[in-house]
């Protein structure tokens, strides 16, 4: 009899989530689709629309708030940036409000608007896939299709490595105060701390890099066999293979719909 | 003066309590071996000696000041402090700028720095080492070059963390001759150790920790004599003790010379 | 019989004038339990390297001599195979955790994934490794986040969940207290029994002096001594050799200084008691 914990490694690993449990690489057609639609429509509204969509999908996967934290810092980045560059370049005669005699025009909101809609809702998709998604079930997927073992994990690693530089920083910055360099107080004590932080840390990765690929080496990662996974997911069922087919065929159609209404109407 | 920990207890912010309610006191000059299993809160408790780590209960005193009101940084000047691992603390091109570097910091003029470099590195063993890269040099040898930088910071008190790890019979008798020369010099020694035939060769006053607590404090001999201790700080006995001890020889035998006169007295 | 041979072995690293190794010649008998003592610096861990075949594959440098793991010369030998084979645990438990694992259970299983392990064996294996070293605790904790101690026996675990023949083992126990290391001992020793073949490296002798069959000294790059462990660990020259005597040898060792030498320069508690009984007798 296994524990609960061991379990969950016989089986296919499940979110209880229709979303999340979609395969990763399905998930991430389905999501291109819909980044890509806003940029082929070409209308502002729906673009819009479809951001409040995506803040329902993370909802729905119970991942709101790691969603709206990147999707406002993006939003408010790139919605400034379009505003003030329309501003500049668009000439407009309906004046909204002027600041110190620069006059806001509606016609360069609007073209910021269109603009802006577009690439939030391509990276609302892109911050939705990650959001639902953890690295290591993507890199399971790619390695399905056949992406070699050791670029998946140099991938997954240096992820890790970032986690761990964390950590790293913590001891290093005990360690000098131990022997009596100050790093707390104002700006001048902190630039001078920089170096001794820095150094040992950059030190230590390059270091640790020759023998880690002696450890992985150690559990057989360069044997010629075909790997097994602890962790599964489960095999992509019918009706997400139909979904997906569904979603692209449609996305195609639309495609040739907007050139023809382009190039012929 | 000296160190004193009066109920001081440090918890994690997590909320993981590492040390419950802890009283010790290291006078100057004194050689102090901290042991017991992985996890007992050993180094926890060093932390807290030098500051880095501030009681959430209790008091912890440095010659009579409290380590609250302080940096680490600060405190670093009266309780040197050796972390187990030298690869978190060094970051100079050459073993001698490392040890140089705190003299530097504190603005010591030239030849104080010069003196206290000689004497770190007389008692560590580096000369040949001096214009070597410090990640070029073995990792055990490195291990010296971080205590000679804290050496040369001359502090009163010196932590050190498990420096015996990895250590063979030439740098375990570099530390045991160091120790001695400091012990000269009034400068009290705390270690932390799992090599308990060094702290039978080397110290007198053992303290042994166990699930966040102190649970012995006493000579070398009560310690490993104390056979309830032992077995709850998961510390091994001497070698010799465990041989006199079968062989029902009566007194506190620790080394080789308290066995082999114990027996040759016998006859 | 001779499960790896080194005849004449002389090894420089890449851009080094010295050599690591020079003039090494010994034999790994299969089913036996091997030490490796010495001074730093003194070639124990690049002997390790050249047993597992990490010289030359891994590191290029100059080789010279022959090396034969299981009949074949260590050049032909395919990377992976020889990974399989020989199991090699070192002594930085920090770099030894993959970082791409999220927990130790996933994290001792992933040699068994490389291996192509099917999932029930990879599990029933994992849980048997952790019984084992007693780390059953751990299971779900993040392997990122342990203590030295902790690390150096997920390090071990991940391992020894492989069962590969040969275990090629450089200090495993530096991070661990006198109860955690005995342990270790313990489940070396019951490795031995199962018959697998064992290169320790270690400084703690008098756990040497206990379980191994065979010890290696090394010093400057060359084995200076090596035999049975009782021959090797009494002999007298050992400081000269810039290894440490057990304690009960030491003691043997004063009291034939002391005029009362025992039979022999004993190893073992054991033996020490044994031998001073003997002589007590004789006194008598």
């Amino acid at each position: 009899m296994y524990s609960e914990f061991v379990q969950k490694f016989l089986d296919y690993q499940t979110y209880g989530n229709p979303f999340k449990d979609l395969n990763p690489l399905s998930k991430l057609n389905l999501l291109l689709v819909l980044a890509f639609i806003p940029l082929v429509a070409q209308h502002t509204v729906f673009a819009f629309c479809l951001c409040i969509g995506y803040y329902v999908l993370a909802v729905y996967i119970g991942e709101f708030k790691y969603f709206n934290g990147i999707f406002t810092k993006v939003a408010i980045t790139v919605l400034l940036f379009l505003l003030i560059l329309r501003q500049l370049t668009v000439e407009g005669t309906t004046v909204l409000f002027s600041v110190f005699g620069w006059k806001w025009t509606l016609e360069a909101v609007l073209k910021a608007l269109d603009l802006g809609g577009i690439i939030l809702g391509f990276s609302g998709a892109i911050i939705l896939f990650y959001a639902s998604t953890p690295m290591r079930d993507l890199m399971y997927a790619l390695e399905q299709k056949g992406v070699s073992h050791t670029t998946s994990y140099i991938i997954l690693a240096s992820f890790q490595t970032i986690t761990d530089l964390n950590a790293s920083v913590n001891t290093i910055f005990e360690s000098q105060k131990a022997r009596g360099i100050e790093v707390e107080g104002n700006i001048l004590t902190r630039v001078k701390a920089f170096f001794p932080i820095l150094s040992p840390l950059l030190l230590g990765a390059m270091s640790s890099a020759e023998e880690k690929s002696i450890a992985m080496d150690a559990r057989a990662f360069s044997i010629d066999t075909n790997h097994s996974f602890l962790r599964e997911l489960r095999p992509v069922p019918r009706w997400e293979k139909a979904l997906v087919l569904g979603a692209n065929v449609f996305f195609v159609a639309f495609c040739v719909f907007r050139l023809l209404q382009m190039f012929v109407f | 003066m000296s160190i004193e920990l009066k109920n001081a207890s440090f918890s994690y912010p997590g909320g993981f309590l590492a040390n419950e309610n802890l009283t010790l006191t290291i006078a100057p000059g004194e050689r102090v071996a901290i042991v017991g299993q992985n996890g007992a809160g050993k180094t926890t408790c060093v932390k807290m000696m030098n500051g880095l780590h501030k009681p959430c209960d209790g008091d912890v005193l440095i010659d009579g000041e409290n380590t609250r009101d302080f940096t680490a940084a600060h405190i670093a000047r009266t309780v040197g402090y050796v972390f187990q691992n030298p690869d978190d603390q060094i970051f100079n091109q050459s073993v001698r700028k490392e040890i140089e570097y705190m003299p530097r910091y504190f603005k010591l003029p030239d030849e104080e720095i010069r003196r206290r470099v000689d004497r770190a590195v007389a008692l560590t063993g580096l000369e040949k080492y001096m214009k070597k890269n410090p990640f070029d040099i073995p990792y055990p040898i490195r291990k010296f070059v971080t205590i000679a930088a804290v050496l040369a910071t001359e502090p009163k008190y010196v932590i050190f963390d498990e420096p015996t790890a990895g250590q063979d019979k030439w740098g375990t008798e570099i530390l045991e001759h160091l120790m001695d020369e400091l012990e000269k010099d009034g400068i009290a020694v705390v270690t932390i150790t799992h090599d308990m035939e060094f702290v039978a060769r080397n110290f007198k006053r053992v303290v042994a920790m166990a699930h966040k607590n102190i649970i012995a404090d006493g000579t070398a001999g009560e310690i490993f004599g104390n056979d309830a201790v032992v077995e709850e700080s998961r510390i091994l006995k001497p070698q010799l003790t465990i041989l006199a001890e079968s062989l029902g020889l009566p007194g506190q035998i620790l080394t080789c010379e308290d066995l082999v006169t114990a027996l040759t007295g016998l006859n | 019989m001779a499960l790896i041979e080194l005849q004449n072995v002389t090894y420089h690293y890449p851009y080094v004038k010295s050599a690591a190794l020079q003039d090494i010649s010994c034999t790994i008998e299969e089913g036996k339990f091997y030490g490796i003592i010495g001074e730093n610096g003194g070639g124990k861990t690049s002997l390790c390297n050249l047993l597992r075949g990490l010289i030359p594959h891994f590191y290029q440098g100059k080789l010279e001599g022959k090396v034969t793991i299981a009949g074949t010369d260590v050049m032909e030998w395919d990377t992976g195979k020889l990974a399989a084979k020989i199991g090699y645990v070192f002594q930085n438990p920090f770099t030894q955790i993959s970082g791409i694992k999220e927990t130790v259970f996933e994290e001792i299983a992933m040699g068994l994934e490389n291996l192509g392990v099917p999932k029930k064996e990879m599990v029933d294996e994992v849980l048997r490794v952790m019984k084992l070293l007693n780390i059953e605790e751990l299971m779900e904790k993040n392997p990122n986040a342990l203590s030295g101690g902790q690390r150096q026996r997920v390090a071990f675990a991940s391992i020894l969940a492989m069962n590969s023949d040969i275990l090629v083992i450089d200090e495993p126990t530096s991070q661990l207290d006198p109860q955690g290391t005995q342990d270790v001992f313990e489940i070396i020793q019951m490795l031995k029994a199962s018959g697998k073949t064992i290169i320790l490296v270690e400084h703690k002798i008098d756990l040497i002096a206990r379980y191994c069959d065979e010890v290696i000294v090394m010093q400057g790059g060359r084995i200076v001594k090596q035999g049975p462990t009782a021959e090797v660990l009494s002999s007298p020259e050992l400081p000269e050799l810039g290894a440490v005597a057990p304690q009960v040898s030491q003691f043997g060792h004063a009291m034939a200084a002391a005029g009362m030498p025992l039979d022999h320069i004993p190893i073992t508690i054991e033996e020490a008691i044994e031998l001073i009984q003997k002589q007590k007798g004789a006194a008598k």
